[in-house]
Parts: C-alpha cells; sequence; structure tokens
C-alpha cells in the first residue's frame, strides 16, 4: 500500500510547530557563533546597539533592566538591541536572567570567542555598529541617562 | 649568595606574573589559555600585563556564583584553587609570599625607605583570617542580589594589588573608563595610600595582617613537607632572627608560626648559633646550609 | 640525632591533589578562565 504524501508534509509540518511554539512564549537565549555575528552586524540606516553581557557580571545584571527599558520606548524609533552572553557554561545562565527581568530584545549565547572576535577586555562593553564595522564601545556599565542620551542621539540621524 | 637569590626569584617570578608586556599598544589585557592558571602569589589578574589568574579572585568567584551554579545543577566551590593552593601549601607552607609574590615584594622593597618603623600588635596577625573568612567565603556567598548572585568582596571593597595593578593602569589606558570614577573607586585609592604609607614603617603590613592568601599557606605551615627547624638548646635568644625576620616573627617563640613565610633570612644571615635549620619530610638538611656569618664567636 | 620521616605532610599532599583533579574534572578551570579574561570593573574600583 502506498503512503499518501501529505503524510510526511503533515508529520513536518507537525514537528516543525512543536518545535517552534516554546520560542514564542520565551525570549529564548539561542547560540550564535561569530559568523552569525558578523552577519547581524551588517545593518542599515540604524544603528545597532550590540551589547556584550554576561550573567556572571554584577554591573551587567544591573544595566539589563535599564536597556530593557529604553528598548521598549525606543523600538518603535527603530531601535535595533542585541544582548550576547559571553558566558562559558552555555545559555542557561542568562536565561535565566532573560525570563527574570522579562527582557524583549533579542538575547543569544556566543561564549568566550566574542571576546576575542570583537576584542571585548570588560563586561558589560556595548560596541555600536553602523554599516557593519564597530563604530564606538562603551566599556563598563553605564546609568541610564548617559545611555539615553546615547541613544537618541545616534537615533536621530536615522530613519526607520 | 641566598639574599641575592631570592631578590632574583622576587623579580623574575613579578614578570612572569605579568609577562603580557603587549597591552600598551593592544590597551587590552591578555586573554590566553594561560589565564585558566593560577599564580601561586597575590597578583591582580586585571592587570593588563597579567598572565595568570588571582586564586582569590577565583575562590570569591566561585562562592559568587555558589547559589546560580546549584540552580543549574552544578557544585563548583574552587576544589581546582583549593587543590592548588593545597598543594602548594602542602610541599612548602608559606614560601610563596617570601619568593614569589609580586605584592610581598613590593612590601619589602618599600620597607626599604629609611624612616622609624615600627611593630605591629601581635593580635592584628590574625585578622587575615577574618579576612579569609569573612571576605573571600562567607560574604561574597551569602548577601547575594535577586537572582542569587554575590559579590567579590575583597577585591571589590579591600585589595590594594587590584587597584595598584589594574584599576590604575586602565584607567591610563582606556580614558572613556574614567567616567566611571566613583565612590568605590576613592575607597579602594585610600586603601592602596594606606597600606603603600605602612609599607615604609612596618615590615610587610597587608600580607601579616589582610592578606586572605598568605592566610591560606599560613595553615599548612605546620604540616609541610619542608617545615623550618629551631633547635632550643642551641638558642641564646639574641633576637638577631626577629631583627632581621621581614615578617617580624620571633622565631625562637616557635618555629612553623603562621606568619613564618620561609623566606630563610634567619638561617641564612642572622643566626650564628646554629639554632635554626630546616628539614624535608623529617629529614633535616644541615648540609645544605651555605654560609655562616663568621664575624664573632658567641658570647657567654 | 634521631630523625623519623613524616608521613603526614604527604596525606595532606595527596587530599589536594585528588580536591584539585576532581576540580579539573567538574570543569572549574572554565570557569576561572572565564572571569580571568574579562575584567570585573567594580572589582577594581571602577564602575
Amino acid at each position: 500500500m502506498k503512503t499518501p504524501r501529505f503524510v510526511p508534509i503533515l508529520t513536518a509540518i507537525i514537528i516543525v510547530f512543536i518545535s517552534v511554539v516554546p520560542t514564542f512564549a520565551q525570549n529564548k537565549v539561542e547560540p550564535i557563533d561569530i559568523e552569525g555575528v558578523n552577519k547581524m552586524m551588517i545593518v542599515q540606516d540604524c544603528p545597532l546597539f550590540l551589547v556584550a553581557t554576561a550573567a556572571w557580571c554584577g554591573p551587567c545584571r544591573q544595566e539589563l533592566p535599564i536597556l530593557n527599558k529604553l528598548y521598549a520606548k525606543y523600538k518603535e524609533h527603530g531601535l535595533k538591541l542585541v544582548a550576547i552572553s559571553l558566558d562559558a557554561d552555555g545559555p542557561a545562565g542568562m536565561q535565566r536572567l532573560v525570563d527574570a527581568l522579562d527582557l524583549k530584545f533579542p538575547v543569544y549565547w556566543a561564549g568566550e570567542r566574542m571576546a576575542s572576535a570583537y576584542n571585548i577586555f570588560g563586561v558589560p562593553t556595548i560596541l555600536i555598529v553602523r554599516e557593519g564595522k564597530v563604530q564606538e564601545r562603551i566599556i563598563g556599565k553605564r546609568d541610564e541617562n548617559f545611555l539615553e542620551r546615547k541613544i537618541s542621539s545616534l537615533m536621530s540621524n536615522c530613519k526607520p | 649568595m641566598m639574599w641575592v637569590l631570592r631578590r632574583w626569584i622576587q623579580t623574575a617570578a613579578t614578570f612572569l606574573s605579568n609577562a603580557y608586556l603587549m597591552f600598551p599598544a593592544s590597551r587590552n589585557i591578555y586573554q590566553g589559555r594561560l589565564k585558566s592558571v593560577c599564580t601561586p602569589g597575590l597578583n591582580c589578574y586585571s592587570c593588563p600585563a597579567a598572565t595568570g589568574a588571582c586564586p582569590l579572585g577565583s575562590l570569591q568567584n566561585f562562592y559568587a556564583t555558589l547559589r546560580p551554579g546549584l540552580e543549574q545543577g552544578r557544585l563548583h566551590v574552587g576544589l581546582y584553587v583549593i587543590g592548588f593552593l593545597g598543594i602548594i601549601g602542602s610541599l612548602v607552607g608559606r614560601m610563596p609570599c617570601a619568593w614569589v609574590c609580586p605584592f610581598g615584594f613590593l612590601q619589602e622593597i618599600i620597607y626599604k625607605i629609611p624612616s622609624r618603623k615600627f611593630e605591629i600588635p601581635h593580635v592584628l596577625i590574625y585578622g587575615k583570617y577574618v579576612f579569609l573568612g569573612l571576605f573571600i567565603v562567607i560574604l561574597p556567598a551569602v548577601v547575594v542580589d535577586d537572582f542569587g548572585y554575590g559579590v567579590t568582596w575583597f577585591c571589590k571593597y579591600v585589595c590594594p594589588a587590584g587597584t595598584l595593578e589594574a584599576g590604575i593602569p586602565m584607567l591610563a589606558l582606556q580614558p572613556s573608563l574614567r567616567e566611571l570614577i566613583g565612590p568605590l573607586f576613592y575607597n579602594k585609592m585610600a586603601v592602596l595610600l594606606l597600606f603603600l604609607i605602612l609599607m615604609v614603617f612596618i615590615k610587610r603590613p597587608f600580607c601579616r595582617v589582610v592578606c586572605p592568601l598568605g592566610a591560606i599557606y599560613s595553615l599548612f605551615n605546620r604540616v609541610s613537607v619542608f617545615r623550618m627547624v629551631h633547635h632550643p638548646d642551641k638558642c641564646v635568644l639574641c633576637e638577631e632572627c626577629y631583627r632581621h625576620c621581614p615578617m617580624g616573627v620571633r622565631f625562637y617563640e616557635g618555629a612553623n608560626q603562621v606568619d613564618c613565610i620561609r623566606c630563610l633570612k634567619c638561617y641564612q644571615e642572622s643566626c650564628k648559633f646554629g639554632a635554626i635549620s630546616y628539614e624535608v619530610a623529617g629529614i633535616r638538611l644541615p648540609s645544605i646550609r651555605t654560609k655562616r656569618p663568621e664575624k664573632e664567636a658567641p658570647a657567654d | 640525632m634521631k630523625q623519623e620521616s613524616r608521613k603526614i605532610p604527604f596525606v595532606v599532599l595527596v587530599i589536594f591533589i585528588i580536591l584539585f583533579i576532581i576540580g579539573i574534572n567538574i570543569n572549574e578551570v572554565s570557569a576561572v578562565w572565564e572571569k580571568a579574561v574579562q575584567i570585573c570593573f567594580n572589582c577594581i574600583g571602577i564602575g
């Protein structure tokens, strides 16, 4: 007996659906390699704020809620904000923070290779990326005023 | 001569612990694989030139991340670091303080500045165990934020080596970091300045009163393979050993006291009566002795 | 002079070698490395 053609297709759809649904439920910390980060850096018009962070780093944990707040405020204006976790032991530690802080911006896990690839020697470091290049670095934790001024000044001349 | 040998070894150890000399160009710290190995002495791993990890910084980080680690199903209590320090300790006790610790070396150099010298109240030498217990273990593990993470208390509020080797150099290398200077930095600078001043007047004040690393090694002084030996029958209580001792130890009150760092200065340079020697696993080695002062005959 | 070799130092040594090896096997080395290659700004008085 010949199996109808739709059976494997339907099975594939179901599998894909099941594996995708949980990612809708939470902001999942996905692993990313350096090539992925490089690709993400090719942005047009508006700058990308790439935040190198780690779960074990105290100042990072203080800065993430500030960034979350600013992301909510400037997302509409075209703010691109992505965090990359440098934790050595996988995305689990950062996932706890993402869930607890209800972070809305995308968070990836790249591990320590991110540090050597982008010359990051201290977390948190914010890389401000334009046209695929790191234009500026904000090293260390800054307060909300500083970050908001930085973001709004850079957003003013970009069109979402 | 032993004294010259020790200075050479101290100098070499200071440079080996800080051998990444690319930092003025890279404006960065060394990030290679060697950094997973601890240095035996106190040497800040945020120092741009540092080649190894600070054992105290590493230990504090283990205790500061203890709870989140447990929640993720891993129990890291720093056995790697404790084992490393214990291996050194059970072999030679507190010897690294005298021979390879860069911060100990600095204190000996600064003490050479001519001035009136002072002794500290003996009870203060137990301060280092308080710093070890509280600032390295208990506070980082117990005082935690909403996510269960603690803070590296010793590094953050006390360690003058960190301010000297990392705080000041990083501010020089990365001008943008100067915007972050606040009360924390002033506190750390005050601690550093206080110790720099004390170092002129007091023998190794940091090692004797504060250093948690010395406190760990000191616990091994009595049981280590290498040990000092006192011969009371030959001792005339002349206190020459005490006068030469860089740690202000009165050797005649007992060999292998917690502050004996096995620099061998008393054995080599002070005692004219043969009352000081050492042993390796119970085997006394008086034959290794290279030079005995031959200035004068023992007075009766 | 009576000289007795001491065994306790070696017992202590073996205990710490075992702890050291356990530490390596439960991947504590990478936990040390991870913190050593990133500056902890508030540890050195900045931030």
